[in-house]
């Protein structure tokens, strides 16, 4: 099969994998090619507007599970081919010196078992590290029930390595992927967090001592990650967002990627749940919550109210915390904590160090505050500016609730598209 | 009434600090700075002009004192916002440094003062083109080997995008060239050059395999969309259609 042939089918089964990031690693070159930018870069942008800044493809879509959801499923007629790990490596750099990607996205079907294919992976990441001398950024996915040694390999050559839980618990795993088995999902995730740990502890070691002049192998530098498929279960948000936060908080990890379910298949219609179209606004929302849970300071189950599981569609998680919690408003924006000030709907963490930053010259009023970047569409319902109250409804649930869903005259644009 | 003085610069970054030095030495109200590009065609008849020729040295102090009386962020802040070549600037940075020197780095939460607000806003506008360019910015193969990547940004970044691939593409000698201001940055593995003499077009001819990989490239492009979820509105409002012109994706 032609190059370019392979590349379209490879490309295809790996976009439903939807972690973008370029970012968290900072890896430099002393002679040979490139380079990570700890921020990240963006090269490009889908017609689906999601950004492109790897080269994202599998390495082979011969897969011998039959994952319900997934399009690479042995039962699936599909093309079906597999790279060379030179022509993975070949393209990768190639692309990378017209500034096309930071770099590459390489993943795999299981293809003949799950130690060959994590081999296959670990050859190819290898050779553009050494053969290739190229020091850009890799992202690779881990092999659950790969030997423990090939993954502990991989972390040492590439900048974020992640394994893929796709379900939020075991059953709903065996009943859409039973091919696969959660304990080893699980115990590659600790090998990976066990790697990260045991490099941070060495790399404190040299600091203390130091004399010692070469440079430490670095592990994963950019952290792990995984993905969650939303709308495949029936599982609810308030299970997922307290998964995702032991993900976070037990295992380390440092982004939980969330993707709306798209049915490829009409062959297991009978096991998936009836959607009418993929849950994008329903994705959207956990990616809101996400960010509560990581920047916000905010626990899962303060997201939900007693009788509530899943997060509303029709409003964001954190006006629906304030609505929930009204007795914690209106907040004095002159006096109030900086964790305070991050749980009013429409502040964020840069406006809120903006208004401690300013607070500390001169009084705010209420024009102040858009110059801080607060959304006041959100926040004036929440807040009092020199003890007055600017939100122009009684302090009510229901009044307020009805002027964030609907608004005085505007409509919120989902980030995702419907 | 005082006639106004127009201080007229090369239009070099230099330049206009050698003008801002000599601005803030005759302590008048009335000067404006300004670049040869702009001076008035039509010389009013009670004002003055003067000439300034561009001291290195006298730039140079004006650099260090910034440095050390007010920041180093303000001094790269300062540098973006005149990147952005919006007419009148040099009298916004005039009047940022002198509020600089009198209340030092704090100046820049200064918001009620206009130049503060201006000088932010317009570097941070050039920040963000500069991150845009890394990451839009196409580099083709040239017959000869080195690789050529052609822009038209709206603000003059050249400066501040040159370094980032002369330390990414280390291995390989490239060409940037900004096509509306005609400068160039030339490295050649070992220095890293501007200049603004042309290179002639027939020395821009592809290498015989460059097409195969920008082929190869848009079949990737092609091929990541999610259909279930286009949305060609959001994809434009991260790509606006000035940048498609040399996107290889795009042609």
């Amino acid at each position: 099969m032609e190059l370019t042939e392979k590349l379209a089918i490879l490309a295809q089964g790996a976009k439903y994998d939807v972690s973008c990031s370029s970012s968290g690693s900072n890896r430099s070159n002393t002679k040979g090619l490139g380079n990570a930018s700890y921020s990240g870069i963006c090269h490009s942008w889908t017609e689906d507007g999601r950004c492109v800044s790897l080269l994202k493809i599998l390495f082979s879509n011969i897969c011998i599970y039959d994952c319900f959801y997934c399009i690479n499923g042995t039962s699936n007629d599909i093309p079906r081919t597999s790279f060379t790990p030179d022509e993975v490596a070949k393209l990768t750099v190639e692309f990378y010196r017209r500034n096309y990607i930071e770099g590459l996205f390489l993943s795999s079907a299981i293809t003949v078992d799950k130690d060959y294919t994590m081999e296959q992976l670990v050859n190819t990441v290898k050779k553009l590290r050494t053969d290739y001398n190229f020091q850009g950024y890799i992202h690779l996915k881990g092999i659950p029930g790969a030997d423990s040694d090939l993954l502990t390999k991989a972390g040492r050559l590439v900048d974020r390595l992640s394994i893929n839980i796709e379900l939020p618990n075991r059953d709903s795993l065996k009943q859409l992927a039973p091919d696969k088995n959660g304990r080893e999902i699980l115990t590659a995730m600790k090998t990976v967090r066990h790697g990260i740990k045991v490099y941070k502890e060495n790399k404190k070691q040299l600091q203390k001592n130091s004399r010692s002049s070469k440079p430490l192998p670095s592990f994963v530098p950019a952290g792990q990650s995984t993905q969650l498929i939303v709308g495949a279960s029936n599982d609810s948000d308030k299970e997922i967002l307290n998964l995702t936060e032991n993900l976070y908080q037990k295992i380390g990890l440092k982004r939980v990627f969330y993707s709306a379910f798209i049915p490829v298949t009409n062959k297991h219609n009978d096991k998936l749940p009836a959607i009418v179209s993929p849950p994008y606004q329903r994705e959207h929302r956990l990616y809101q919550a996400d960010w509560l849970l990581r920047f916000y300071n905010f626990t899962s189950t303060e997201l939900f109210s007693d009788n509530n599981f899943n997060l509303l569609l029709e409003l964001d998680p954190k006006a629906h915390y304030a609505l929930i919690n009204l007795h914690l408003f209106p907040k004095e924006i002159n006096t109030a904590s900086k964790t305070e000030l991050l749980r009013i709907p429409g502040v964020g963490p840069k406006s809120a160090n903006r208004i401690v930053k300013a607070r500390k010259h001169f009084h705010l009023n209420y024009q102040d505050l858009k110059r801080m970047g607060v959304v006041l569409k959100r926040a004036r319902y929440f807040i009092t500016c020199k003890g007055k109250y600017y939100g122009g409804v009684p302090f009510k649930k229901e009044l307020i609730e009805n002027r964030l869903i609907s608004g005085p005259g505007y409509k919120q644009l989902s980030l995702w598209g419907n | 009434m005082e006639a106004i003085t127009y201080y007229i610069y090369d239009g070099s970054y230099y330049g206009m600090l050698t003008a801002i030095q000599w601005r803030f030495q005759i302590q008048s109200r009335n000067i404006i700075i300004t670049p040869d590009q702009h001076k008035p065609n039509t010389l009013e008849l009670f004002a003055n002009y003067t000439q300034i020729n561009t001291n290195k040295q006298l730039a140079k102090s004006l650099l260090k004192q910034i440095r050390s009386e007010i920041s180093t962020r303000i001094e790269n802040r300062i540098y973006y916002a005149f990147l952005s070549e919006q007419p009148g600037i040099e009298d916004f940075i005039f009047d940022y440094l002198s509020w600089g020197f009198e209340i030092g780095e704090q100046v820049e939460e200064l918001l009620s003062k206009e130049s503060v607000c201006k000088i932010n806003n317009l570097s941070q506008k050039v920040s963000r083109e500069r991150h845009k360019m890394l990451g839009l910015l196409r580099f083709q193969k040239l017959t000869s080997g080195i690789y050529y990547a052609p822009m038209e940004p709206d603000h003059d970044i050249i400066t501040l995008i040159a370094p980032h691939f002369r330390k990414r593409l280390r291995d390989q000698s490239w060409i940037i060239h900004d096509k509306s201001r005609e400068k160039y940055a030339l490295y050649n593995q070992k220095q890293l050059i501007y200049t603004t003499s042309s290179i002639s077009q027939n020395k821009l001819s592809k290498h015989e395999e460059e097409q195969k990989f920008q082929n190869l490239w848009k079949k990737y492009f092609c091929n990541i969309t999610i259909p279930e979820r286009r949305n060609l509105r959001l994809q434009k409002q991260f790509l606006p259609k000035k940048y498609w012109k040399y996107l290889t994706e795009k042609n």
